[in-house]
């Protein structure tokens, strides 16, 4: 196949020299606006049908070669096109009208750059300027909202952490459902491949989960949104979850030497405990006082336990014994224990106060551009730092871009050359992985301290310092924690620097036929370094040894397998931990393209495309971990051998390296022929070979196609002289597009070596381990696509609406199978599984008020909305139970949509105040779940609803007042579910604390008739044996994944709203300044709506502790200066 | 002219890059290994031992499990459905449909080492690993159809229903499968036995965790008890045993052996160094933290009738059971937990089996010996293993021919009856050698295929006083195969 493709290339290129030229003349002339007469410079100048052009230059004069009967064009963006055709003369003037809907007059590909009239796909572009959140250096956040059919969760506000995003839902449903970045025609791939479940997990390498995080917002010049097939035909197997095109900033020929520079500074608002329904530390304490009745509490245990808040304090106090006093902390006493307790009673602290700050986080951008005749130049450097929202982050990248064109052979030859670099250096608390403990139904992570987190799940009974301004210390992990002294001793340092050069060349060979080079490589590496000092509380739990009774129960000790008979004992008596980690990514992309375009005949326009690619992603990542590090020592290593021996036999790796390989070649065809541009039809092929299975050929390419056409009615004599439609039109697509599915490769079985589980690290083994078989039925997964798209342009073109609607249905989708087991692998993965989607999404665009007269006022909206139904047709995956209910997207079920979330059957408390569920006949409706379950598990639980909204959009209203501005930005999602945060547990501690409606809870025999909160479980029912303890754990559990403890995920949110003042030029050129502009910009302002049942909570956000933080509200102050 | 040069320039690089295309995408994408030598098939093999626990579902489906009652501490839904003969389609860890996934993975890395091997020249230790291969998917094979089928009767056999027998990787999604006889499968596991042994080879780096030529023997001769080719077990039990049979069984009534702790006796047991333990498995199984606690296993009364009083020698056990009522036990077990979340404290449970030993091989050469009427060298097998065994074992416990036939008589001739004929004159033999067999390896699942092979009636009492009976040929004697392989079509035991 590859080399028909290769012989098709060349009798095609002997076809396309066959044309000969026709005669020509020079055509001077000036291109002026038609508002004030002023000379346009920039304005790009073709002859229509060729791929032959010129700009005007600063005095809005330019000259071009043309013949006869030639139709000349004039773009420029905010114009109308203007165009004319050459007669006898020699000189053509043009004025040119502004106008809105030029805008958005072509469609940047990422391959190409097309007309819009002649575009078939449907796509929609954003600039930047439009939606630019000011002081936010992720500019993916921005797309909230303002894209129809694209739906952006900010499911973190935390630097360099993707929001979810799907366009069009999401097409696969073990797969990958992200879109691909392209910037400046190249894949932006991310450092770490992360999956959108796992956006939400708040581990470390979600900060490195954003392909754009290293690209400077002011950068961007915009967006191009790809979403059916036709529009991502070229991307053909990579294309299944759409595209998203960024454009970045390019200086204009011909134009003076321009300085800009902006500030923006950024504030961000404290959480609040108004915000959350959380009990004060007297209602706290009070719980407390039921947990000691209840037989919590003890002494023993809170001095010796695990973990444990102010009944600890108190402990340690009475068990502290003064030599020279002879007196205990406190004579161990109802009176004296319950005095002590006073002070914590009224403590009442504010952890917000404690662990936030509103230092502003502040961006300085500076940028140049320039151009002349025979190049241009765009050049900036951007500082963005922040001193960090919380007291244990903090942020500082530096982004520079360089570009310049330059234009050779009489305009001929085009070179492009890009260097985009960023530095980051960014601070976070020091965070683990978050594991999934599906056993008893819960997320645990191991010594998390994210501030966020720690400030709604830590009791504000506790203090951070004492009366004497000390910081207070209670128990962690058998050792003393005060989160204070914590994240200055456990924190997590990453650096990331990211590098990337391209270049560009375009020849002309003549008028028609166009040949392009694109190289393009980047290099990205991440150094983390975690660190846990000697005085972190993980050091400290490493060396708590103080009883027999710790000793025993500290799991953090080690004991000698090799010696029956050994006690527990500390392995690491000197400093912390060091971790070091590192990720780098490594790629290039290397293009060539050939463009053919011509009209024949005046009306008959060909454009024939062929490009073909070759994409080269290594990525590595590896870690090391240190034992032993002093850190107050100079970094004196200290290491007791035998923690290594625990850290083997515990099975986690002290160290690890891992590397993955990406390397795809695409070849791909696109004809489109337009009568007129009247009627346009479009057809690409693509086809696409990736090493993804290896030493396996089957399978390793994928042809991909769509056919496309556009009706310009509009163009249609019956509609030309229309004052009421300016624009009609008509866009039917037909496609296939692909993805290379990550989760399965193994068109040849794929083994991996391993390490044996003995007990004996002596007897221990490398193995090879089978992990898959063979598949050689495995192929790439697809999805079949039919859109139709509408576009109605009224009173020429102040009203604006575009609706698309398509049907997708997915194939071949990979699924996790049980099969007999008979192969020698009971779990496989395979294209099994099948989903339908449906959607319909609605753009409307106005000019409401119009300054064009000379009037001082213009009011313009936008407003988008789309809808989404999606449904899984055919799917063997047996889900568990954990995933369905647990709302992190996993949830995978027939009849239901990709990553549903379902819930327990609450069925109301039983006569001790414990919750009961419906599982079904014959189980026990308390002690009766099982996480862990998959048979017909969705016969008992109870369906809520998609954790993807099914209803997204925005609404923008933009105003000028002379030389005011103001806009604001109203985003909504709907449809989906949120899980509410786990609240409920069968055993609290001294350090829990407690939702409002906990006051409710069942206290005594009857309240159930009046109560669905569940009663403090009494310890006895704990402590008996292991498994009716873990029975109990279970069903709290399974109340937090109940029905009682969901919410809808709908809101309407004021995400933005800006005033902006731009000094009149009069004033300014006094300076000497060209530009002057000051704003207020004031970010994710308030929840017009949510659901009640929230509590508090962010409907988009997914409290998992870890590096996670919400997206608050916040304020911007801009100052923008051209001179 | 420039035009013409880049042109040409052009069309090359899309002639190079399309050409090169295939040998860019044949780079293997991720850290996955490529089976190219001897020594990697020798990895692939290491995992070629069903890795997962069987005596956690056969031991309370024997006769050596009783019920504690509901004070017991550990209620396992595996432990209690099996004590009951129920089938199960639970999937987790010590379960059946576990063994069967654990079993097939087995067999899986074995036919996947013997496409390696043919890819690979005949040379250094190739044969060797062929010979293992073979013989760890003949012994996968027997343990299958020994749990999930009945007990070998070559009257029935062609028509009983056995497992499927896999001897290729499996290279598509789903392909289907059907159930070979139960003739078949032991022929074929004859085949791979007859056809693997003579290659087997010492040549392991943790040659406890393997088929040395001692344990595949072993396990030849355990095969061949099942269809009673006496001298077959007699002979390879010989070579498991080797010259001197005495120096490695496994002696537990010294006084340094008596003296030691409960975990250095866990640890002890299934030791790699312990010359007894000729083939060991440590699997993915939480029989080691469950097995002393569990409901239905051994309670005081199964004690006293298995451990206690004399033992035949006119001395006791040497074995010593630990624990109170509820928890009796002997130690065997430790468990190693690799643990993968801290905070939660979960992980993956491990157990070490022993799967095969001189202790059993001794016993079953015993079996065969008297069934051909050698019953000198029956009684010399018995009392050596009782030598090492026994407390205060001196020459005053050494039994005669005739202590046996007096001590083991048994009133009721058809307690045992195999599908052969035990001739009157060695049922005390056989008897005397499954008494033995019931106590040195309680709780490691070795007793429910005696009670299978010998066709034992069971009864078991739940706490109430009701009792349950397992007939000589009850159907639920074949363990129902897993409910997703019968979703796939694989034909369900009847019931």
């Amino acid at each position: 196949m590859k080399l028909k493709l290769t012989w098709l290339m060349t009798l095609f290129m002997a076809f396309v020299m066959q044309f000969s030229f026709a005669q020509e003349k020079t055509i001077t002339g000036t291109v002026t606006t038609a508002s004030d007469g002023l000379p346009l410079p920039g304005v790009n100048v073709v002859v229509s049908g060729t791929s032959r052009g010129t700009q005007t230059d600063f005095d809005g004069k330019y000259s071009i070669s043309a013949s006869a009967g030639d139709v000349i064009t004039f773009s420029y963006l905010g114009f109308a096109k203007e165009s004319a055709t050459v007669g006898d003369l020699s000189t053509i003037n043009i004025a040119m009208k502004e106008d809105a809907e030029s805008l958005d007059a072509v469609v940047i590909t990422g391959y190409q750059t097309i007309n819009k009239e002649i575009f078939t796909g449907a796509s929609q572009t954003i600039k930047a300027v439009d939606i630019k959140m000011d002081g936010v250096p992720d500019i993916a956040q921005a797309l909230e909202g303002r894209a129809a059919g694209v739906a952006v969760q900010n499911v973190t506000g935390t630097f360099g952490a993707a929001p979810r995003i799907t366009i069009r839902g999401s097409s696969s449903i073990l797969g990958d459902t992200k879109p691909i970045w392209i910037v400046d025609g190249v894949i932006q791939e991310e450092i770490v491949n992360i999956s959108v479940a796992d956006l939400v997990s708040g581990d470390p390498n979600t900060l490195l989960s954003s392909a754009i995080a290293g690209l400077n917002p002011s950068d961007v010049e915009s967006f191009e949104i790809l979403k059916d097939a036709s529009a991502t035909a070229l991307y053909g197997a990579r294309a299944l979850n759409g595209v998203v095109v960024i454009t970045t900033k390019t200086g204009k020929k011909n134009q003076a030497p321009k300085f800009s520079y902006n500030s923006e500074y950024l504030i961000r608002d404290r959480p609040r405990y108004s915000q959350f329904d959380l009990l004060n530390s007297q209602e706290t304490i009070s719980v407390y006082r039921e947990l000691e009745q209840k037989g919590f509490l003890d002494y023993p245990s809170v001095l010796q336990g695990r973990n444990g808040g102010v009944y600890n304090i108190r402990a340690q106090a009475i068990n502290s014994y003064n030599e020279t006093s002879g007196t205990f902390g406190i004579p161990n006493t109802q009176e004296a224990k319950a005095a002590f307790l006073q002070p914590y009673e009224l403590a009442n602290t504010d952890w917000f106060k404690e662990l936030f700050s509103m230092t502003p986080t502040q961006t300085h951008n500076i940028s140049f551009t320039s151009g002349s005749e025979n190049s241009t130049s765009f050049a900036s450097l951007g500082y963005y730092t922040d001193a960090g929202w919380t007291i244990a982050d903090r942020v500082r990248r530096i982004t520079s871009t360089i570009r310049n064109n330059y234009y050779l052979s009489d305009d001929k030859l085009k070179l492009s050359f890009l260097l985009q670099g960023s530095i980051r250096d960014q601070n976070t608390p020091g965070a683990q992985d978050r594991q999934q403990d599906v056993v008893s139904g819960a997320f645990n992570r191991d010594f998390d301290i994210n501030p966020f987190n720690y400030a709604i799940s830590t009791s504000r009974a506790l203090r951070p310092r004492d009366e004497n301004g000390n910081l207070e210390y209670y128990r962690n992990n058998w050792a003393p924690f005060n989160i204070i002294n914590e994240v200055d001793n456990n924190y997590l340092n990453i650096k990331v620097f990211d590098i990337k050069f391209q270049g560009q060349a375009d020849y002309d060979f003549n008028d028609n036929l166009k040949y392009t080079f694109l190289g393009s490589a980047r290099y990205v590496t991440s150094n983390g370094e975690q660190g846990a000092t000697e005085g972190s509380n993980i050091a400290g739990a490493y060396r708590a040894d103080e009883t027999a009774i710790v000793r025993d129960a500290n799991t953090f000790l080690f004991t000698d397998p090799g010696d029956p008979n050994a006690l527990p004992r500390v392995v690491l008596p000197f400093g912390g931990i060091l971790t070091e980690s590192k990720n780098t990514l490594t790629t290039y992309t290397f293009r060539n393209s050939l463009e053919y375009s011509k009209v024949f005949n005046d009306v008959h326009g060909l454009n024939v495309y062929t490009t073909q690619e070759y994409r080269h992603a290594d990525r590595s990542q590896s870690s090391f971990t240190g034992y032993g590090y002093q850190f107050s020592r100079g970094g004196a290593i200290f290491t007791d051998p035998d923690i290594l021996r625990k850290a083997i036999l515990d099975g986690n790796d002290y160290f690890f390296a891992q590397e993955t390989r990406q390397r795809e070649v695409s070849l791909a065809i696109q004809a489109s022929y337009d009568y007129d541009k009247k009627y346009v039809f479009n057809a690409t092929g693509n086809y696409e070979g990736s090493n993804r299975a290896g030493q396996s050929s089957d399978a390793r390419w994928l042809p991909t196609y769509s056919v496309a056409g556009r009706w310009n009615v509009h163009k249609e004599r019956f509609l030309e002289d229309s004052d009421l439609i300016s624009s009609l039109v008509l866009r039917p697509s037909y496609g296939v597009s692909g993805l290379i599915a990550d989760a399965a490769s193994n068109n040849l079985a794929v083994f991996q070596n391993l390490v044996t589980d003995r007990l004996s690290p002596d007897d221990r083994e490398n193995y090879i381990d089978i992990v898959d078989l063979q598949n050689s039925e495995l192929t790439y997964e697809r999805t079949k696509e039919i859109n139709l798209g509408f576009e109605l342009g009224l009173f020429n073109g102040r009203i604006q609406t575009v609706v698309d609607v398509y049907s997708r249905k997915g194939i071949d989708l990979i699924d996790l199978i049980r099969t007999s087991g008979i192969g020698g692998e009971a779990l496989k993965l395979g294209n099994n599984s099948e989903m339908d989607t449906n959607g319909i999404e609605f753009q409307l665009n106005t000019i409401n008020v119009d300054d064009s007269n000379g009037g001082n006022f213009r009011w313009s909206s936008g407003f988008n909305i789309s809808h989404i139904n999606q449904e899984i047709t055919k799917l063997r995956q047996q889900t568990n139970v954990f995933d369905l209910v647990s709302g992190t997207g996993r949830g995978n079920a027939i009849g239901y949509a990709p990553g549903s979330i379902f819930s327990f059957d609450f069925k109301g408390l039983n006569e001790f105040g414990l919750p009961t569920f419906n599982f079904g006949e014959d189980v026990d409706e308390f002690g009766g779940v099982d996480f862990q379950d998959t048979d017909n598990v969705t016969d008992y639980l109870v369906h809520e609803g998609p954790t993807l909204p099914t209803l997204t959009g925005g609404f923008a209203n933009n105003f000028k007042f002379k030389n005011w501005d103001f806009s604001c930005f109203i985003s909504f999602s709907a449809g989906n579910k949120v899980r509410l945060n786990p609240s409920y547990s069968a055993f609290y501690s001294d350090l829990s604390v407690f939702p409002r409606e906990f006051i409710n809870r069942w206290t005594q025999p009857g309240d159930e008739n009046f109560t669905d909160i569940p009663t403090i479980a009494a310890n006895q029912l704990i402590e008996t044996d292991s498994e009716s303890r873990n029975r109990v754990i279970r069903a709290y559990n399974a109340y937090n994944y109940s029905t009682q403890r969901i919410a809808d995920g709908d809101f309407i949110r004021m995400k933005n709203i800006t005033l902006g003042y731009t000094f009149p030029s009069e004033t300014i050129e006094k300076i000497g300044l060209s530009n002057l502009r000051l704003a207020l910009q004031g970010t994710n302002l308030f929840l017009l709506y949510s659901d009640d049942d929230l509590g508090g909570q962010d409907p988009e956000f997914n409290n998992s502790g870890g590096v996670a933080y919400p997206i608050t509200r916040q304020f911007t102050f801009t100052l923008s200066i051209g001179f | 002219m420039l035009n013409k040069i880049l042109l040409k320039f052009f069309l090359l690089i899309t002639l190079a890059v399309s050409l090169s295309c295939d040998d860019v995408l044949s780079e293997v994408p991720d850290n996955r290994t490529t089976i190219d030598s001897e020594e990697k098939i020798a990895e692939l093999l290491v995992a070629a031992y069903p890795q997962g626990a069987y005596v956690s579902f056969t031991q309370p489906m024997s006769d050596s499990a009783a019920d504690k009652g509901p004070d017991a501490i550990i209620n396992s839904r595996i432990n209690e459905e099996m004590y009951f003969w129920r089938d199960i389609n639970d999937t987790d860890s010590d379960s059946p449909t576990n063994y069967w996934n654990e079993a097939y993975k087995a067999i899986a890395q074995a036919n996947q080492a013997l496409k390696s091997i043919d890819d690979l020249p005949d040379t250094g230790n190739i044969s060797a690993l062929k010979g293992e291969a073979l013989i760890c998917r003949a012994y996968a094979h027997f343990m299958l159809v020994s749990v999930f089928s009945k007990a070998y009767d070559p009257n029935t056999a062609s028509t009983d229903l056995g497992v499927p027998y896999v001897t290729e990787p499996e290279e598509t999604l789903l392909p289907s499968y059907t159930r070979a006889s139960v003739q078949e499968v032991y022929d074929l596991i004859e085949q791979d036995i007859v056809n693997g042994l003579p290659l087997i080879e010492d040549i392991y780096d943790e040659p406890a965790y393997h088929f040395t030529k001692k344990a595949a023997n072993a396990f030849a001769a355990k095969f061949y008890l099942n269809i009673a080719e006496w001298q077959k077990v007699i002979d390879h039990s010989t070579l498991a045993l080797g010259s001197s049979a005495a120096s490695g069984l496994r002696v537990v009534n010294t006084a340094d052996y008596l003296a030691q702790t409960y975990d250095e006796l866990s640890i002890g047991y299934f030791s790699s160094t312990e010359p007894a333990n000729l083939l060991l498995v440590t699997g993915s199984s939480t029989y080691a933290r469950d097995f002393a606690l569990l409901r239905y296993n051994l309670t005081p009364g199964l004690t006293e009738q298995i451990f206690s009083g004399n033992n035949g020698t006119n001395s006791t056990w040497a074995f010593r059971v630990f624990g109170t009522d509820i928890a009796n036990n002997v130690p065997k077990y430790e468990e190693y937990f690799r643990v993968t979340n801290q905070a939660a404290g979960t992980g993956f449970a491990f157990t070490t089996f022993v799967l095969l030993s001189t202790d059993e091989v001794l016993l079953n050469r015993a079996e065969a010996y008297a069934m051909l009427g050698m019953k000198d060298l029956a009684l010399a097998d018995i009392n050596l293993s009782y030598s090492v065994k026994t407390d205060n074992y001196g020459a005053g416990n050494v039994l005669s021919q005739s202590d046996i036939e007096t001590r083991f008589a048994l009133d009721d001739p058809n307690i045992f009856t195999p599908y052969y004929t035990i001739p009157s004159d060695v049922l005390p033999y056989i008897n005397a050698i499954l008494y033995m067999k019931r106590a040195m390896f309680h709780d490691e699942g070795v007793r429910w295929f005696d009670v299978k092979r010998h066709h034992i009636e069971v009864v078991h009492f739940d706490f109430n006083g009701n009792d349950f009976t397992l007939g000589k040929n009850d159907l639920r004697r074949a363990i129902q195969i897993p409910t997703d392989a019968q979703s796939f079509g694989i034909e369900a035991n009847p019931r």
